[in-house]
């Protein structure tokens, strides 16, 4: 246990009054082929979170901005952040780029969180962006797989198709699970998908059309894989004192937690299992003070259907071995079950625009949590929703736990 | 003299009064031809190994088709002094490590395709054109893992092996390096399609049909990720035994990159 955690959970135990964070608003692109650019991606999300705040905000008192973004294709690869901030109203605030791969923006939520909780700031927007469909193809394949070892992976012929094939064919040796379970996985998120206005792929699939997809790296075919996705997501947070002047139903971040693991596959002990995801879960359950048990919604990240299945049992979810099973029973199933595993479609059919995804999944469950999502696509009575967002093969992870109850002091 | 071969490495041996034969295995219109990630600097390479099987020799008088910097990282020195030279046949994918002249002796192929040749031929002439718009290795970079890209030179930490190289800046003086043995169990594998394939195989990765990649428990311990040699994918299973042999991995901005890639073993655990 680090330090600061360390220090957090005393203090909490001890009964010591902390500043508690809050999200106030969140807002969001559409995933896909986006029309616009960085700047206009960026402007319209923020837009549309600073829009969701019920009363009183405006873009000036904000204090800090944490913006993740791999910077995808290098369009602009040094002040990624400035250049966004100046375009949305955001003017002068203190920003930077968080790059943590595809977990960027989870861990800007996660820097955001600690900002507040620092004391040293009491409004702080966490954020992300990728465009990533307006580059030529070769270009494209070239930044595909940039987050991996480059060294050692890359020169094996690796990018991550490769990589998480990897993990589930050795999943499937050790466990027993099989490919129908993450074509159940598949029919799944895109089954939640179909009814979200945000989602990339918005379409229904069945099993037969998912399990008969050509294979992109054996077992994983194309149904088991996320598209690459433009998008931006923005999410507002506040310190207590301040909430109650912008809403009277903050969602409440109640844990945070992040780690990081070896980055090549090779170097780790275990390749059906994500030290990064469980050391960061058990921190985030930690702070606050719940269990796996407790979770109406985890939105996870499912870059690939393997990944979902690894989540659900290094959450915690499941006990580990039996992810596969989890799967075929459809326990993620919106409404069907204890938990509800990326009702927003996740990474697979909503879309996986890398900087953008880890707080478009904080503004999935922010909608969630307040009973504003599509018709058809609510999670009923959820009170506590889980966010996770991994950066390539594992190597970082941060997870995030949200209420609509402030943790009890 | 005998003209019954050895398959070795990949390739096929055969030993001599005067030294050893070594041809791709690979044939058309009746003339050896190079696998698809093959060329004489591989061929000498486990030439050389295969050898050194019987004799401890390391120093060669090295023909200008092989790379002298590659054959250095091996372990084997170019020596105009040596009594050893390595012969190339400039139309036939084939050398001899002779004390004499050069040598030679018939010995069958598997036929393959000449079209399928060509096309490799020229997919590595263009891919060496190419300059890297993302992801990218440097010389140095490369050059600096050099031994265990050839060597498989790791360290060893404690009663462990680590492979590849790791830095320990807080660890002392017992750390030494060490040469793992070139040899391992699958744990898991996969095949990319063609369009799965990182960018730097991306010329190649079509004619081939995709590339296929194995995660491998080596002998000493640590675990490794390799490309198939002479992109052979037809018999992967979790459990078979692999060995490391040279080949070229990739070619960027005018230099081939060579490394290990795995081998299906003929001694199968």
């Amino acid at each position: 246990m680090n330090l600061m955690h360390r220090e957090l959970v005393e203090l909490l135990t001890a009964g010591v009054v902390m500043v508690e964070v809050a999200i106030i608003g969140a807002g969001q692109t559409k995933y896909g082929n986006h029309e616009k650019g960085l700047k206009g991606m960026w402007a319209e999300s923020a837009k549309n979170a600073f829009d969701s705040v019920d009363h009183n905000f405006e873009p000036k008192l904000i204090d800090e901005a944490f913006i993740g973004s791999t910077a995808f294709g290098g369009g602009q690869l040094g002040n990624t952040a400035a250049i966004l901030t100046e375009h949305s109203g955001m003017d002068n605030v203190s920003v930077r780029r968080v790059e943590n791969a595809c977990a960027s923006s989870g861990f800007a939520l996660r820097d955001a969180w600690m900002a507040i909780k620092s004391g040293q700031a009491d409004i702080v927007v966490a954020g992300g962006i990728e465009k990533m469909n307006d580059l030529s193809a070769e270009r494209k394949r070239f930044w595909l797989g940039v987050s991996g070892d480059t060294e050692w992976e890359r020169l094996a012929g690796l990018t991550f198709p490769g990589t998480y094939a990897l993990m589930a064919r050795r999943h499937f040796h050790e466990y027993g699970s099989k490919h129908d379970d993450l074509v159940n996985i598949s029919v799944k998120n895109h089954t939640h998908g179909f009814l979200n206005m945000h989602a990339h792929l918005r379409k229904e699939i069945s099993f037969e059309k998912a399990k008969s997809g050509f294979m992109v790296a054996d077992p994983l075919t194309l149904y088991d894989c996320c598209p690459t996705s433009d998008g931006a997501s923005t999410v507002i947070l506040a310190a207590d004192h301040v909430v109650k002047r912008f809403t009277d139903t903050p969602i409440w971040v109640k844990g945070s937690g992040a780690a990081s693991d070896n980055l090549a596959l090779h170097d780790r002990p275990s390749i059906t299992e994500l030290i990064a995801t469980k050391k960061a879960s058990k921190k985030a359950y930690e702070l606050a003070g719940l269990t796996p048990k407790n979770i109406d919604i985890a939105e996870v990240h499912d870059c690939f259907t393997i990944a979902e299945l690894l989540a659900t049992e290094d959450l915690g979810f499941c006990d580990k071995g039996q992810g596969g099973l989890f799967a075929r029973e459809n326990r993620g199933l919106r409404n069907n079950g204890e938990v509800a595993i990326n009702p927003s479609g996740g990474l697979k059919s909503k879309g996986h625009p890398l900087g953008a995804t880890g707080t478009g999944q904080a503004v999935e469950v922010f909608k969630q949590l307040r009973g504003e999502v599509e018709q058809g696509r609510q999670v009923i009575d959820a009170e506590i929703a889980l966010t996770h967002n991994v950066g390539g093969s594992g190597a970082t992870c941060a997870v995030h736990i949200f209420g609509r109850e402030k943790n009890v002091k | 003299m005998s003209n019954n071969p050895v398959y070795f490495e990949g390739y096929l041996v055969c030993t001599h009064d005067e030294g050893i034969i070594a041809k791709s295995r690979f044939k058309a219109n009746h003339t050896h031809v190079f696998g698809p990630d093959s060329d004489y600097t591989t061929l000498a390479i486990s030439a050389i190994n295969f050898m050194r099987k019987t004799l401890d020799v390391t120093n060669f008088i090295v023909d200008d088709n092989i790379q002298i910097e590659v054959l250095q990282a091996c372990g084997y020195l170019h020596d105009e002094n040596s009594i050893w030279a390595i012969l190339c046949s400039p139309n036939s994918a084939e050398l001899c490590i002779t004390k004499k002249d050069k040598l030679n002796s018939e010995i069958e192929g598997e036929e393959t395709n000449l079209t399928f040749v060509k096309e490799i031929e020229n997919a590595w002439i263009k891919e060496g054109n190419s300059i890297s718009q993302g992801a990218y290795i440097s010389d140095q970079s490369y050059n600096l893992s050099i031994s265990g890209r050839m060597n498989l030179q790791g360290q060893k930490v404690d009663d462990n092996y680590v492979w590849p190289a790791r830095e320990y800046p807080n660890y002392g003086p017992d750390i030494v390096d060490s040469n793992l043995s070139k040899s391992g169990t699958i744990l898991s594998w996969t095949s990319l399609a063609p369009g799965g394939a990182p960018s730097e195989f991306s010329i190649r990765a079509p004619i081939l049909g995709g590339i296929s990649t194995v995660f491998v428990k080596l002998k000493d311990g640590p675990n490794g990720v390799f490309l198939m040699a002479d992109d052979d994918s037809s018999s992967l299973e979790i459990g078979l035994t692999v060995d490391l042999v040279v080949r070229k991995i990739y070619a960027q901005e005018g230099s081939v990159r060579y490394g290990l890639k795995a081998i299906i073993s003929k001694l199968q655990a």
